[in-house]
C-alpha cells in the first residue's frame, strides 16, 4: 500500500478497484464464452435443407411443374406449396374466380411438413380444439370428395390419408380452378410494399398480398421470425408385417413417452406400421436435421417396448421434417411489415394436415374483410436471436423429454 | 493464506460443480459449465487450494453433469 500526502498528514492510497491480474482473468473468461458460442454458430448453423424424402414420396413422385422465370404480376401470391398454401389458393379462386393467383413451392407440391407428416387427420391443435377448428376434418374430406382427390383415404376406424397424394390433389385442383403453381422456385426474400414484391433466384412476382404458407420455413424469409421457429422429427415405416401381427397393433397409435411428448403412430399401406416421435431445434432456424447414429435407434427402443410383436420387423424406411412451432403450441395467423400486405400463418406444431387445409380457407376469407377466428390473431412470446433462441428452445424440448415441464391443455 | 482466502475457491468449485450437473440440459451452457468447472479445480488443486474431498465433488459434478447432457441430447430424444 503507497502513502500520499494530504495537508500535514500522510494517508493511505485506496487499492485500485480492478486490478490488472482481475482484469485479465475476466477478460480470459469472456474470450473463451465468446469463443465457445461462437464456435456454436460456426459449427451448427446450416444453410441446407433436409434431403431425405418421406415414406410417401418414396412410393413415387407425381410430376412437377416448371420452375417459374422471369417478371410477373398477380391478385395474390402464395408462398409454400403445402396444405396451407395449396388450401388457401383453392378457396380464394372459388370465392373469386376471375383472381390472379399464383403459388411459388421451393421443391415440389408436399415437399415439406404436408408429405412428410404421418397422414392422421384430427380436428383441432395440439393444445385443445379452439373455436373454428371442430370440423377440420369434415373440411379436408369434403375437399378430397368435391375434387375426387386419391390419396388412400381410409375412414374408419380412424381418419387417414396419404398426404403427399393429398397435397398432390389439391395442386390439381388449384391448377383446375386457374392458379398458376410454380415448382421449384425458391422465394429468396418478401418485400414489403404496394405491391409486395417476392424475389427468387430468376423471377420476381409483384402481388398486393401475400400469403406466407411455409409453417417451419418461414422464419428463413425473414418473415415471423421472432414468433416461428422449426422442430425437427422424425418417422420411420417398418417392413410389411403379417396379418396376425398387424391385427394386434392399434389403428391409432398413441404412446406417451413422457408428460407432454409422445410417439404417434398408425398402419401404413402395404400392411406396414408408420411411428414418429422426436424433437430438435438446430441452429438459426436450422432445417437440416443430420440425423444422428441415435435418432432411430431411440424411435425403435420406445416401438419395441410397447409392441414386442414388431420387434422382427425393422424400418424400411426412415425420415425427417421441420414442423412450425410457436411458443405456446398453438398456429398463427399474423402481417409482417407495414401496409399489411405479407400475411404468414403456421405453427400447428405437428397438428397442421387439417389444421392447415382449415387455415388455408381462413386466409381465404381475409381477403373479403373477414377476420379468422380471434386464438388466430392473439399475441405470442417473441423468441430471442441466437444462440439463446437454441438454448431455450432446447432446453425446453429436454425439459419436456424428461417429464419436468409441460404446457397447460385448453380443454 | 487465511481462512477467508481459503474458503472462496472451496466454495465456487461447489458452486460450479452442483450448477455442471444441475443445469445438465441447457444446450451450449451445460459443456461450457462442466469444462470450466473442471479447469477452475484443476487450476486450484495444483496450487494447492482445494482439498481432496471438493475437488472429487466438483469433479464428479463435472462429469456426472455431462454423461447426463450426452443422454440429454442423444438418447432420451422421443
Amino acid at each position: 500500500m503507497s502513502l500520499t500526502v494530504s495537508g500535514d498528514r500522510m494517508e493511505p492510497r485506496p487499492a485500485p478497484s480492478l486490478t490488472r491480474r482481475t482484469f485479465l482473468k475476466t477478460a480470459a473468461l469472456a474470450g473463451a464464452g465468446g469463443a465457445w458460442f461462437g464456435g456454436a454458430r460456426l459449427y451448427l448453423k446450416d444453410d441446407r435443407w433436409t434431403p431425405n424424402r418421406s415414406f410417401w414420396v418414396s412410393r413415387g413422385r407425381e410430376p412437377a411443374s416448371s420452375p417459374l422465370l422471369g417478371e410477373h404480376e398477380a391478385d395474390l401470391a402464395i408462398i409454400g406449396g403445402g396444405v396451407t398454401g395449396l388450401s388457401a389458393a383453392i378457396h380464394a379462386l372459388l370465392r373469386s374466380p376471375d383472381m390472379r393467383v399464383v403459388l411459388l413451392e421451393a421443391e415440389y407440391a408436399g415437399y415439406g411438413a404436408t408429405g412428410r407428416s404421418g397422414g392422421i387427420l384430427g380436428n383441432g391443435t395440439e393444445m385443445g380444439t379452439p373455436a373454428g377448428t371442430g370440423d377440420n376434418v369434415a373440411h379436408v374430406l369434403e375437399l378430397i370428395d368435391r375434387f375426387g382427390i386419391g390419396c388412400d383415404l381410409q375412414r374408419e376406424p380412424a381418419t387417414q390419408i396419404d398426404p403427399y397424394r393429398y397435397a398432390v390433389g389439391l395442386k390439381g385442383a388449384a391448377l383446375g380452378l386457374g392458379a398458376k403453381v410454380w415448382e421449384g422456385s425458391r422465394v429468396r426474400s418478401v418485400e414489403d410494399g404496394e405491391p409486395v414484391v417476392i424475389r427468387g433466384d430468376r423471377f420476381a412476382v409483384r402481388a398486393p398480398r401475400v400469403f406466407v404458407a411455409t409453417n417451419g420455413y418461414t422464419p428463413k424469409l425473414g418473415v415471423a421470425a421472432a414468433r416461428l421457429f422449426p422442430v425437427h422429427t422424425a418417422a420411420a415405416v417398418t417392413v410389411p408385417v403379417p396379418r396376425d401381427v398387424l391385427r394386434t397393433i392399434p389403428d391409432s397409435i398413441l404412446v406417451m413417452t413422457s408428460g407432454e411428448m409422445y410417439m404417434w403412430g398408425r398402419k401404413a399401406p402395404g400392411g406396414r406400421v408408420l411411428v414418429g416421435a422426436g424433437a430438435k431445434y438446430f441452429y438459426d432456424n436450422g432445417l437440416y436435421h443430420r440425423g444422428d447414429a441415435f435418432l432411430f435407434p431411440a424411435l425403435r427402443r420406445v416401438l419395441e417396448k410397447n409392441f414386442p410383436a414388431l420387434r422382427p420387423y425393422p424400418f424400411e424406411h426412415t425420415w425427417t421434417g421441420p414442423m412450425g412451432c410457436t411458443t405456446d403450441q398453438e398456429p398463427i395467423i399474423g402481417t409482417e411489415g407495414a401496409t399489411g400486405g405479407i400475411i404468414y400463418c403456421g405453427g400447428y406444431c405437428g397438428h397442421g394436415l387439417a389444421m392447415g387445409t382449415k387455415a388455408g380457407s381462413f386466409l381465404a376469407g381475409m381477403l373479403h374483410g373477414e377476420s379468422p377466428p380471434a386464438w388466430l390473431l392473439r399475441p405470442t412470446l417473441d423468441l430471442p436471436g441466437e444462440p439463446l433462441r437454441y438454448i431455450g428452445a432446447n432446453m425446453v424440448i429436454n425439459l419436456m423429454n424428461l417429464g419436468l415441464y409441460s404446457m397447460d391443455k385448453h380443454e | 493464506m487465511s481462512n477467508q482466502a481459503a474458503r472462496a475457491p472451496r466454495i465456487c468449485a461447489l458452486v460450479l460443480g452442483t450448477l455442471s450437473l444441475g443445469l445438465f440440459f441447457v444446450p451450449l451452457v451445460a459443456p461450457l459449465l462442466q469444462a470450466g468447472t473442471l479447469t477452475f479445480v484443476l487450476r486450484e488443486a495444483w496450487r494447492g487450494t482445494l482439498d481432496f474431498r471438493i475437488v472429487l465433488l466438483a469433479t464428479v459434478g463435472a462429469a456426472v453433469g455431462f454423461l447426463l447432457f450426452l443422454a440429454t441430447e442423444l438418447i432420451w430424444i422421443v
